[in-house]
């Protein structure tokens, strides 16, 4: 894969092209880049879609400012993006803190989306279930840590305990190639600053984009609570609690979830068609 | 060989058996008076104190209701008059909670602010490079001539000053810093700016004011994040 530069919202953002098929953006989670999905996941996925797979801004090869952080600029930044690559619309699949960015595109930029997938996220808000006081202290103390010292702590919260037992190894070598290029501090605070500030939770009543709902039900980061409200708050949203699964479920089920999108996307674009040809029918009736 | 005087026009202390400065005793009194009023007032301005405390005591500000968070800058604290580390020890661990990195001073009293720049200083320089950013500082009454004098030396690792009850006789104000200040209303007559935030309540309680700690966090969160060049950090 070849990482590549566009002008867009007032910053160069990096992102790769992989796969054929209808375009699918994948939007990274806090401090992580694009070189952080599971590359398993990225094989499944890209079999079906054209993968657009960038780095957020403050991480991997993207400008990293001190400012423009908050989620509905990021969303702008991938609007931008869409535009630059003459994508009129595209499937949106957001993991965490990229869920968020997904929510405030799909809510900003509806006609951008065609389907979108919600992966171990919130929506904000008064009702936000949050991680308990021992998993937050875990993420904000890592002032003076090196990279991989601070990727070594946050694992202990975001995979499940015997997840990490049995793959060691497996979660090193993700380690090293999340913080081959690591996120300065600033972009890291500001990125959580970011995810802080972040309601939906009102403006998702109005969403008309068909949505997944996914989570593993040992998720001490961002609690499975708070993907119940999501489909919840999203009209005929379809919840998935995927069991034994943490925050990264993702990668600690990397084969099962790119399934499950793979089946919804795929299932909803056959729905769309069959509305679409549903409509042509109805246009022409009133036509004849 | 002459002494060198320290910023504030003070002779260094010359060994532990320094006899004793009518001078400083006297600058003492007066802080203490200036800063607590007429010992005469001390028992009503007490119990004022307590009932404040008592009042305020379940302010959803002090659990992080309703206040923005913040994006991790350095913050140096500089005690007021007969203040310490201790004494803002709960506005420390307010500011951690709310998302930013605050750093004591190492102070612990103050008896006099002149002896307050090198700490002060020191604090600053180590939570600017620390985090790779200019640091705020807030500093209280008396604090904040020495954050002045620390701030126009040191201008290269601060970005901001907020000063939280304003003393009297303040240093030339540093050119390249921004200011802000918060003081009381029985107080706002000291204030040498207009754009002073005035806030009810004793003025030593001004550390836990829950009306000063909202204007601080509005302050703090618009003060934009300025990164150390590496020959700075």
């Amino acid at each position: 894969m070849t990482i590549r530069r566009a002008h867009v919202n007032g910053i160069r953002l990096a992102y790769e092209v992989e796969g054929s098929g209808p375009p699918l953006v994948l939007i990274m989670g806090y401090r992580l880049n694009s070189r952080a999905w599971p590359p398993e996941f990225i094989a499944t996925l890209a079999k079906h879609f054209t993968l657009i797979l960038l780095d957020n801004r403050g991480t991997g090869l993207s400008d990293k400012p001190a400012f423009g952080y908050a989620l509905s600029n990021i969303a702008k930044d991938i609007c931008g993006l869409l535009d630059f690559l003459n994508i009129p619309r595209a499937h949106v699949l957001g993991y965490s803190m990229g869920g968020a960015v997904a929510q405030e595109l799909a809510c900003r930029y509806p006609e951008r989306v065609r389907k979108l997938v919600l992966c171990a996220t919130l929506c904000g808000g008064p009702r936000t279930v949050y991680a308990g006081p021992a998993v937050i202290s875990v993420m904000r103390s890592l002032v003076g840590l090196s990279p991989r010292e601070a990727a070594r702590r946050i694992a202990t919260v975001t995979y499940a305990p015997a997840y990490l037992e049995i793959n060691r190894e497996r979660v090193e070598r993700q380690m090293l190639r999340e913080i081959a290029d690591p996120t300065p501090l600033h972009a890291a605070d500001l990125q959580f600053q970011a995810f802080v500030d972040f309601d939906s939770s009102r403006a998702l009543a109005g969403l008309r984009t068909p949505t997944l709902v996914l989570t593993g039900d040992q998720d001490r980061l961002i609690p499975p609570g708070n993907s119940k409200l999501l489909a919840k708050l999203i009209p005929d949203a379809r919840l998935v609690i995927l069991s034994g699964f943490a925050h990264r479920v993702l990668w600690e089920g990397a084969e099962e979830c790119a399934s499950l999108i793979e089946n919804f996307l795929a299932e909803t674009q056959e729905q769309d068609q069959g509305a679409h040809q549903e409509k042509h029918q109805e246009a022409g009736a009133d036509a004849a | 060989m002459p002494h060198r005087r320290a910023p504030g026009g003070e002779s260094p202390a010359q060994g532990p058996f320094r006899p004793l400065s009518f001078d400083k005793a006297g600058r003492f009194i007066g802080e203490t008076l200036g800063t607590f009023g007429l010992p005469f007032f001390w028992p009503y301005a007490s119990m004022r104190a307590v009932a404040e405390l008592i009042l305020n005591s379940a302010d959803p500000v002090y659990r992080g209701h309703d206040i923005r968070y913040g994006d991790g800058k350095p913050v140096v604290l500089v005690p007021g008059h007969l203040g310490g580390d201790v004494s803002l020890a709960p506005l420390a661990l307010w500011l951690d909670g709310i998302g930013y990195r605050p750093a004591k001073a190492k102070v612990a009293i103050n008896l006099d602010d002149r002896t307050l720049d090198e700490p002060v200083a020191t604090a600053l320089r180590e939570a600017a490079r620390r985090i790779g950013r200019k640091a705020v500082i807030i500093a209280f009454d008396t604090g904040v001539r020495a954050a002045m004098r620390v701030a126009a030396s040191e201008g290269e690792h601060v970005s901001d000053l907020i000063a939280v009850g304003l003393p009297d006789h303040l240093p030339p104000i540093p050119g390249d810093v921004r200011l802000h200040a918060i003081e009381t209303s029985r107080r706002v007559a000291a204030a040498w700016r207009d754009d002073t935030h005035v806030v009810d309540g004793a003025r030593a309680l001004l550390p836990i004011n829950p009306a000063a700690l909202k204007i601080l966090s509005e302050i703090l969160r618009e003060i934009p994040i300025t990164l150390l060049t590496p020959r700075q950090a």
